[in-house]
């Protein structure tokens, strides 16, 4: 017993000395000379991102990036809420407006006005020491980006970044032409189509327009009963869309911000629901996992064979939508609506991270001199050799038009996978994007117009009481 | 309270007035148990001369009257009765044993099958293809530098696990003993706040720990996966019991033989109680393993947790096993069983060694680590 | 520490344990000191618990009853009960998490799951307690589920209930619906949308997605229960049983009538241990129905409305304002398991 006992008490004090050591070399990092990088990137992309990474090393020694992933979008979002009172925040990290509005609400002071460097030609120096003691300078001239590259960023993408986009930005303290967000990688919905089974029901072009595409389901339903004609991803997506096309008031910057529960609304969403219950939608709540699972298993009336004909999904996703040679399938815009004066309208949604820039976090001693660091360490993610690869590799699309001129880039997209002719779709959508506008509660009106979508089609709730129970979960 | 009921609408109201019944009947019932042990606990002598009597009036009666053969015969159809019952007991108790393990032969088999074959109308209650490959794939760590390994996961864990366990038995040794044997002033409301702050819901906690430990600077560290747990009131609470236990008449003893109170507690208490201080280090390794969402928070991905790990990144292994087919953004279910499969394996094979430890101490602490 | 100040009765106590002579006043003095050493045996658990546990509860405290707390920033406007009276009002809710329907699941959940798991609990242990073969095998079984995690076997139960499909082809249909015989009408037992609930006023009753989870609850609780219940048993003396038997007493005039009043102070604890476990109900309900606990929070819990809410910037007071709520039904709870208590230990 009293060997064990000693034996005890010797491993409890080796464990005490180890715990002291491990609480010494604590945040070993150098806090002052790491950019602190936040993305949802998975392990795949993160290789790709190390490039960047690599290289912006390379060019600035003595400064390092951390780069690390909390989780998806959300997660992103609510690690920095957590993040600012702790005075932890990352110096840069992967956004959406929304996110931006809400850091904006509670702790504007963080956020970071990226116009004073975005054209910026001022020159700047610091010095580093280097491994044998010695002190190093580097020199770093025009910080900004030239009129010759900016003139190649995608004007749409870098419109979204200005303060003027969000609600009350002049109580913040910033003038409508802060950036406050730039562009990383872009992607819209595309509608993926089962051309096979599509002229097999004697229907020759996929769907322009929505009452076209209603006109097909009823011929698609009549050959194959069991098939769902259509399938779409995001019910939020699909609900905005809908009011931009038809200009029927989804939000608003200012004022009651909520515009969506409106007669318009409330008679489409009476529509869906007849459809659904013909049979002719799902959506990704509905079937419980992303459609394009279903539009791959093709369809037929055999058993098994019981999939999508059109399916409206994420640019970026492209690669999941590749049947494998089951069926011929094609990629095309999402369909339009018709207006009053005979137009269409074929707004589709722009998505995709931005980056958004922070200060203040971990206490570093040299904010300023870390700020321009971070900058150009946002000029390395944006860099047309780096945005040709992340392209390549996620299937989004390169938020500047220089890197169809490279020819990686360029033997990507004759490739002829389904990735690279998605991308290709989405390249010359550009001029149809539009973004909803961004406030404090933006990303909760969004989740709650899916929901409303999902309950009235699926028929658990009219379209009005849908959309009031929406409209009041928006605290209205 | 009349304000509470006039903001709900009168069906909640409702449900509440039903739910209020339903508690009032269940305690109710328990007092009616309760009253009716202390009956027959106070009936007790009562029922034992009672019983005493009914057996010796069967002996005279079996002496008496019947036959050699009445009784084997009898003792022939309570053998039977007893079979038959001892039948349905057992059916019983298989079906509850395999319901209890079902989830278990579920994960085990989901992790063996292939994703279509996971995937299909009718699940197949057996993998018709073994696919040992997505265990492989969990274990071959993508090439992303910052993404950590199992075996760097694995240590973290058993790091962690091992400090805390140490640590934390050392301070709960010391504060039981001072609680349970020591004489100091206060030491009474002490103990009643140290009880109190049972009854918080932890997650009360974590919000302000998590900027506890941020302001300290003690993020990507063991150090803050085992600081804030080193204390556990469950333990310290039932380490002072049995502390208690041990006759006082000891104390004195060791008194007068000059031992120093920590004297006493080394040589004599922790030897005593030796079987319950492993129950306690063992809880605390399991709860240590189970740890999810505190290591999620206060640490990046390198620095975290096994469960962490399961719940985390398997999205970019499709592309390993099916070539595509499952791209990026797919959670493959099969994978993530297999990691989960991983993680539980190590947890049922300590049991199994130490079963009596664990079950023991969970009988006495009721506390998931 | 302060000696200064020592209690006189502390040293008298002290002084009546060790049984010794009479002291002069230096000695007393001396060995009031030492008394107080117990300070230092307690100190590292004390200093822990001071940064780790009191802080944080002083800080709920204080923020609960600070007006449009934000936890982003740590600003607020004033003092009062505000966010309480929103916490039961539900009106700040922004399609986030309901207190009043947060209460009533957890109320529902804990008040059906516990007394049925204890009840099978009991059954198995008298089952169990009547076998001699393979005892031990069935008891470690029994067990297993103690061991695991609340997330991972949320989701693998998930899939037992879970219909996959569209309204046009269902996929799967889930091992529940097979066994149930609602291959063709199947129901979707984890789904908030489609599946069968009542609805009254403000507050919805999903009972289809009530049952998934206290299925998983009975599940997961039944190993503790059985451990508690089973060694209470086996301390039984045989003669009660011996006594019954000769008396012609069926088993389940035994159960109820020796064994259920026997084992009572065990059903008792586990009854008030199992409710206020159930009170804190939280990661169960987020492995079977997501983080969004259904739809717009429908299967939400108490723990559910604080995790809810403590990220949320502006609404971070309703989340101290409920954590306050739920700590006072649980110090209820707790107050009547000690009246109980007591009177058992008064009766010993």
């Amino acid at each position: 017993m009293k060997k064990i006992l000693t034996a005890v008490i010797v491993i409890s004090l080796l464990a005490a000395g180890c715990l002291t050591i491990f609480a010494a070399c604590a945040e070993g990092g150098d806090v002052d000379h790491t950019i602190y990088f936040y993305s949802s990137q998975g392990d795949a992309l993160q290789t790709i991102t190390d490039q960047a990474i690599a290289a912006f090393e390379a060019k600035y020694p003595g400064w390092t990036v951390e780069h690390s992933n909390p989780g998806g979008y959300d997660e992103v979002r609510d690690k920095i809420r957590q993040d600012f009172p702790a005075g932890t925040q990352p110096d840069l990290a992967y956004c959406y407006a929304d996110h931006v509005a809400a850091y904006m609400s509670s702790n504007a002071q963080y956020l970071v006005d990226m116009s004073e460097f975005y054209t910026s030609d001022r020159n700047f120096s610091y010095t580093y020491t280097d491994g044998s003691g010695a002190e190093q300078t580097v020199n770093v001239e025009h910080i900004g980006f030239t009129e010759a590259e900016t003139s190649k960023f995608v004007k749409g993408y870098i419109e979204e970044g200005y303060a003027k986009n969000y609600a009350d930005y002049d109580k913040y303290g910033f003038s409508e032409n802060s950036l406050l967000t730039l562009p990383f990688v872009k992607s819209t919905e595309l509608m993926y189509v089962n051309r096979t089974a599509l002229m097999a029901c004697g229907i020759e072009e996929p769907a322009e327009t929505w009452d076209q595409l209603w006109k097909d389901c009823e011929k698609i339903k009549a050959k194959y009963p069991s098939c769902t004609p259509l399938g779409y991803d995001s019910e939020a997506n699909w609900f905005i869309t809908m009011c931009q096309q038809n200009g029927w008031g989804y939000t608003s910057a200012s004022g009651n911000h909520y515009l969506f529960n409106n007669d318009n609304t409330k008679v489409w969403l009476g529509q869906l629901a007849e459809y659904y219950d013909k049979g002719y939608i799902t959506t990704q709540e509905d079937y419980d996992a992303y459609t394009s699972g279903l539009f791959v298993k093709g369809v037929s009336n055999e058993d098994g064979q019981n999939g999508l004909v059109y399916c409206i999904g994420s640019s970026g996703g492209a690669s999941h939508q590749d049947p494998s040679g089951l069926f011929d399938f094609d990629i095309v815009p999402i369909p339009g609506s018709k207006q009053a004066d005979g137009t269409t309208n074929y707004s589709c949604i722009s998505q995709g991270p931005s980056l958004v820039m922070l200060t203040g976090g971990n206490n570093a001693s040299n904010a300023d001199e870390k700020k321009i660091m971070t900058w150009l360490f946002v000029k390395e993610l944006l860099d047309p050799t780096f945005q040709a690869a992340f392209s390549i590799a996620s299937g989004y699309n390169p938020m500047r038009t220089d890197v169809f001129d490279i020819e990686t880039y360029q033997k990507h997209m004759a490739g002829g996978s389904a990735t690279a002719k998605a991308a290709a779709i989405a390249t010359e959508l550009s001029d149809r994007f539009f973004a909803s506008p961004a406030f404090d509660g933006s990303s909760n009106a969004r989740d709650q117009v899916g929901i409303a979508l999902l309950v009235a089609m699926t028929g658990s709730r009219d379209p009005s009481r849908a959309l009031s129970e929406a409209i009041s979960a928006c605290g209205q | 309270m009349l304000r509470l009921l006039a903001i709900s609408s009168s069906a909640a109201g409702w449900i509440l007035a039903a739910l209020v019944c339903v508690i009032i009947a269940e305690l109710v019932v328990v007092l009616r148990l309760y009253k009716r042990y202390r009956y027959e606990k106070s009936t007790r002598i009562a029922a034992d001369a009672v019983h005493i009597d009914w057996s010796q009036t069967q002996y005279v009666r079996l002496e008496q009257g019947a036959s050699e053969l009445d009784v084997e015969k009898e003792l022939k159809r309570q053998k039977v009765v007893g079979i038959v019952k001892n039948v349905f007991v057992y059916i019983f108790l298989t079906a509850c044993a395999l319901l209890a393990f079902l989830p278990f032969y579920w994960m085990i088999i989901s992790s063996l099958k292939t994703e279509d074959e996971y995937r299909e109308a009718v699940p197949t209650f057996f993998p018709r293809q073994f696919q040992w490959g997505n265990y492989k794939a969990i274990m071959n760590q993508s090439t992303s530098a910052n993404s950590p390994t199992f075996w760097r996961i694995l240590l973290n864990t058993l790091v962690v696990g091992f400090m805390s366990t140490t640590i934390g038995v050392i301070i709960t040794v010391l504060t039981a003993y001072a609680l349970a044997r020591m004489n100091f002033k206060g030491k009474n409301i002490l103990f009643a706040i140290m009880l109190a702050t049972m009854m918080i819901p932890g997650e009360m906690f974590t919000l302000s720990n998590y900027l506890t430990v941020s302001k300290l600077q003690m993020r990507q560290t063991y150090t803050v996966l085992i600081l804030p747990f080193l204390v556990s009131v469950y333990y310290i609470y039932l380490l002072r019991n049995n502390f208690m236990q041990i006759p006082n008449s000891l104390y004195q003893a060791a008194k007068v033989d000059g031992l120093s109170d920590m004297g006493y507690l080394i040589k004599v208490m922790v030897p005593l109680t030796a079987p319950t201080l492993i129950s306690i280090t063992l809880l605390k390794f399991i709860g240590t393993w189970n740890s999810y969402i505190w290591p999620r928070l206060v640490n990046e991905q390198q620095w975290q947790m096994i469960t962490n790990w399961v719940t985390g990144s398997f999205v970019d292994r499709g592309n390993v096993l099916y070539g595509g087919r499952y791209g990026d953004s797919d959670p493959l279910i099969t994978l993530k069983m297999a990691a989960v499969c991983m993680v539980s394996l190590p947890l049922f094979i300590l049991f199994i060694f130490c079963r009596k430890y664990i079950m023991r101490g969970v009988s006495k602490s009721g506390t998931k680590g | 520490m302060s000696f200064k100040n020592k209690n006189p009765r502390d040293v008298e106590a002290d002084l009546v344990l060790s049984d010794g002579p009479q002291l002069t006043r230096g000695e007393k003095f001396r060995r009031g000191l030492r008394a107080q050493s117990g300070w230092l045996f307690v100190a590292p658990a004390l200093i822990l618990m001071a940064v780790f546990t009191f802080y944080p509860i002083i800080m709920a405290f204080i923020h609960a009853f600070q007006e449009d707390y934000n936890g982003a920033n740590g600003t607020y406007s004033g003092w009062g009960f505000s966010n309480f009276v929103h916490v039961v009002k539900g009106d700040l809710n922004r399609g986030g998490a309901d207190f009043l329907q947060c209460l009533v699941n957890t109320l529902i959940f804990t008040f059906i799951s516990v007394p049925v798991s204890t009840l099978l609990a009991l059954l198995i242990s008298v089952a169990l307690n009547s076998i001699k073969a393979v005892q031990k095998a069935y008891q470690t079984i029994l067990f297993l589920p103690y061991l695991t995690n609340a997330l991972a076997m949320g989701a693998v139960f998930a899939t037992f209930f879970t219909v996959v499909g569209t309204k046009s082809h269902t996929e799967t249909v889930g091992i529940v619906n097979l066994v149930l015989g609602l291959k063709d009408n199947p129901i979707n037992w984890t789904d908030v949308l489609s599946s069968p609930k009542w609805e009254l006023g403000r507050i919805t009753i999903p009972w289809a997605n009530y049952i998934v989870l206290m299925v998983y609850e009975v599940w997961s609780g039944l190993p503790f229960k059985i451990l508690i219940l089973f060694s209470a048993l086996q301390s039984i003396n045989k003669q009660y049983y011996d006594a019954a038997k000769v008396d012609g007493a069926s088993r389940w005039t035994t159960l109820w009538h020796i064994t259920a009043p026997m084992v009572s102070p065990q059903i008792s604890y586990l009854l008030v241990t199992g409710i206020m476990g159930g009170m804190k109900q939280y990661s169960a309900v987020v492995g079977i129905f997501g983080e969004k606990m259904g739809l717009r929070y429908e299967m939400g819990t108490m723990v559910g409305y604080i995790y809810n809410y403590i990220g949320e910037d502006k609404y971070a007071g309703l989340a101290f304002a409920g954590s306050l709520i739920l700590f006072v039904i649980i110090m209820i709870i707790t107050w009547i398991n000690n009246k109980v208590t007591k009177k058992r230990t008064t009766y010993r």
